[in-house]
């Protein structure tokens, strides 16, 4: 029995020790296996995202981009790091000694039968119990042991992105919780990009303070500078770490990019404080002389992210000052939306329809703010409908001819007040197809009480909006919007969602000037116009610019004074 | 002794189990898409996503979303013209909100969109409410709850 039970317990240790060093293969980033040596590994914790490198820090490991490098440099990997203890091995003693203390005060008086030698009453039942201790507490021990070291793994790619060089350095590890600095020179041998992976090939959690790839030997940490600092440049949409400043700012060289603003330094009014191209460019220290009346300052574009010059001064409050930088660019020239020709319009619009469409009897209103139909309808020159069809919830037929003078619809409670796209492409069917100049409007009475007309201004701009922008594969008959990733849908987009995310607009207002906005944008000759219920007027909704720089934002007159 | 072998055995089974699990923990997965970006931001939309996009469609945007090696930075949502009580697609950006207007509205070359058309259309008015409350900016509570809507196609939006 005795020397059963020692086999159970050399098997039961021999298993756990199997179980410990079982590990998978494992692979780069590039698909090649390495040493099965590389042991149980844990996550790696990133004291301070690196700016030098990438922000894949999952896993037990962290690398970087690509790295453009160029022939003849020699860039140094630097940083520091930490091992932190878990307490693990304290905790394996305890449970030893208990199981062992266990053991024994459950074996003792078993293994004495009475007849035995007292002496080896201790030891008959005091081995059996240390050895469950210790092969209880084996397991744990082994991952206690002494931590294999971390390791930099770099690869040289040329341009056609095949490798050429690779290396390795351990990182040799020096007490717990002591930082060790590492500094890892790579020689570049031709153009083309270098990626380095950090791995922490341990079992404890391992603290990275500082990792970065610069040209000088040097173990402090210090911003990355020249080229490479453009290139580890980083899309992260404009958020710092927590506890991370804004870079130095090296006006003498080029552009940086440590962290982009966190809005919290932000003013709290500003519109969007940190709306800055994550792929950075300071506009006062790019390019090779700043400031440089000749030069575009940010003409610099390391990740395909272009540098743009801003109009105002950047919104984000970095405490470094950055120095002078370059002239602002001129304010662009005030158009006035309400010229006079504009104001002539409006007052021919508003004349036709209180003279000769308002007097005309429509019961067919009376329903306007519940039905969900859309009814459609036209004036004849004689001022009187012509046509009418009570039509269904998306759209209705419409019969004109030649002697159409205007044409008016309703918009269901259920739909935007404001027109919609198609009801471009329905006036200018009808205003191509009668008499020249006969047909100019479009009235639009919607369910919330609003009268919209869509007033044609230049019917050969019109014309060439629709060739341009032709109705199939512009127009979603599904949704009555320009189809789905058009130039034009995407520009309605855009200016709704700024309206109703930055201007506090609903949904339903903002649409509204997003769709004047498009008006003028696509130069479609047509006016948006509402009548206001006071003035029993129609005004102009005019909405310039094109968002290019936030910073001077578009603005409707509305109306024209 | 007995009683000793068989707290011994059991504390070994839980140990070794234990030991198992970990010994065969493998370095987390890279996704398939990491490997695609090469810091052209377009040529990694068209390339690793938008010619792979039959992995997503049908599937959450969760699905899409682990796989991003650039994450999104706006959402821009749509309403039908004919029916304001959903949003039938949302447009993503991997800038914020106004950045994405300032490089569409300058023509900036490059600047790259996706638009999801989502399998059921999303309650305009809880979409748009929270979309409000980053401004228009990516968000850990819209990556929660664009995550989990059903991805019906895909559309790429950009200005050559």
């Amino acid at each position: 029995m005795r020397i059963f039970y020692l086999t159970i317990c050399y098997l039961l240790i021999l298993f756990s020790l199997k179980a410990q060093t079982t590990s998978t293969d494992q692979q780069d980033l590039f698909g090649v296996s390495y040493s099965k040596k590389g042991k149980i590994v844990r996550m790696v914790t990133i004291r301070e995202t690196p700016a030098a490198l990438n922000g894949q820090s999952t896993g037990n490991f962290v690398n970087s981009a690509l790295l453009p490098v160029y022939r003849g440099e020699t860039v140094f990997v630097t940083g520091e790091e930490a091992y932190t203890s878990n307490g693990s091995l304290a905790k394996t003693l305890l449970k030893s000694a208990g199981v062992a203390t266990l053991g024994y005060a459950l074996g003792k008086n078993e293994f004495y039968s009475g007849k035995e030698n007292p002496r080896h009453r201790t030891s008959r039942a005091l081995i059996p119990a240390v050895s469950a201790g210790v092969a209880v507490s084996f397991h744990d021990v082994m991952k206690a042991r002494g931590l294999p070291d971390a390791g930099l793994e770099y690869y040289l790619y040329n341009k056609e992105k095949k490798i050429v060089a690779s290396g390795t350095k351990r990182i040799t590890r020096q007490s717990r919780d002591k930082f060790a600095g590492f500094n890892l020179p790579i020689a570049i041998s031709e153009d083309g990009f270098l990626q380095v992976v950090y791995k922490n090939k341990g079992k404890s959690h391992v603290l990275v303070n500082k990792l970065q790839v610069t040209f000088e030997q040097n173990n402090d940490y210090i911003p990355a500078k020249g080229s490479i600092a453009n290139d580890l440049n980083l899309q992260n949409n404009a958020e710092c770490m927590p506890d991370h400043e804004c870079g130095t700012c090296d006006e003498g060289t080029e552009c940086y990019n440590e962290c982009v603003c966190h809005p919290s330094w932000c003013e709290p009014d500003d519109p969007d404080p940190c709306w800055i191209d994550p792929c950075i460019c300071d506009p006062w220290g790019c390019g090779e002389d700043p400031g440089d009346p000749g030069d575009d300052p940010c003409d610099y574009d390391p990740y395909s992210c272009d540098c743009y010059s801003y109009a105002d001064a950047n919104p984000c409050e970095c405490s470094i000052d950055c120095g002078p930088g370059p002239e602002d660019p001129p304010d662009p020239p005030v158009v006035d939306p309400c010229n006079q020709a504009m104001k002539n319009q409006a007052t021919m619009a508003s004349s036709f329809y209180n003279s000769r469409v308002a007097p005309i009897p429509k019961p067919f209103l009376s329903t306007l703010s519940t039905n969900p139909n859309e009814q459609v309808w036209t004036i004849q020159t004689d001022n009187t409908i012509g046509f009418y069809s009570p039509g269904s919830s998306n759209t209705a037929p419409l019969d004109f001819n030649h002697y159409t003078s205007a044409i008016g619809h309703t918009h269901p409670p259920s739909a935007i007040p404001a027109p919609s796209p198609r009801d471009i492409y329905t006036l200018n069917n009808v205003a191509q197809n009668t008499a020249v100049g006969a047909t100019t409007d479009s009235y639009i009475y919607a369910a919330d009480g609003s009268l919209y007309v869509l007033h044609v201004t230049d019917p050969s701009e019109l014309s060439t909006f629709t060739s341009t922008y032709p109705k199939a594969g512009n127009l979603d008959a599904a949704t009555n919007n320009f189809v789905t990733g058009t130039p034009l849908q995407l520009e309605m987009e855009k200016a709704i969602n700024y309206y109703t995310s930055t201007g506090g607009l609903s949904y339903n207002a903002a649409y509204e000037k997003a769709f004047a906005y498009v008006l003028d944008q696509g130069n479609t000759g047509l006016t948006l116009m509402k009548m206001n219920p006071v003035t029993n007027q129609f005004e102009p909704m005019l909405v310039t610019g094109n968002f290019t720089n936030p910073a001077a934002p578009v603005y409707t007159q509305h109306p024209c004074n | 002794m007995k009683l000793l072998l068989s707290i011994s055995i059991v504390l070994f089974a839980v140990s070794s189990c234990s030991a198992q699990k970990t010994g065969t923990q493998s370095v987390p997965h890279i996704p398939a898409a990491q490997k695609c970006f090469q810091g052209d931001t377009l040529q990694y939309v068209q390339n690793c996503i938008m010619n792979h996009k039959d992995r997503y469609i049908g599937k959450p945007l969760d699905s899409l979303l682990s796989e991003l090696e650039i994450p999104f930075g706006s959402v821009m949502n749509s309403i039908p013209h004919n029916n304001t009580a959903i949003v039938d697609h949302s447009t993503l950006s991997f800038y914020n909100l106004l950045t994405t207007i300032g490089r569409s509205g300058a023509r900036i070359p490059k600047t790259v969109l996706l638009s999801i058309i989502w399998e059921k259309p999303l309650p305009s008015q809880a979409t748009l409410d929270l979309t409000r409350e980053s401004k228009g900016n990516w968000s850990a509570a819209l990556k929660e709850y664009f995550g989990k809507q059903v991805i019906k196609d895909i559309k790429m939006v950009k200005y050559d």
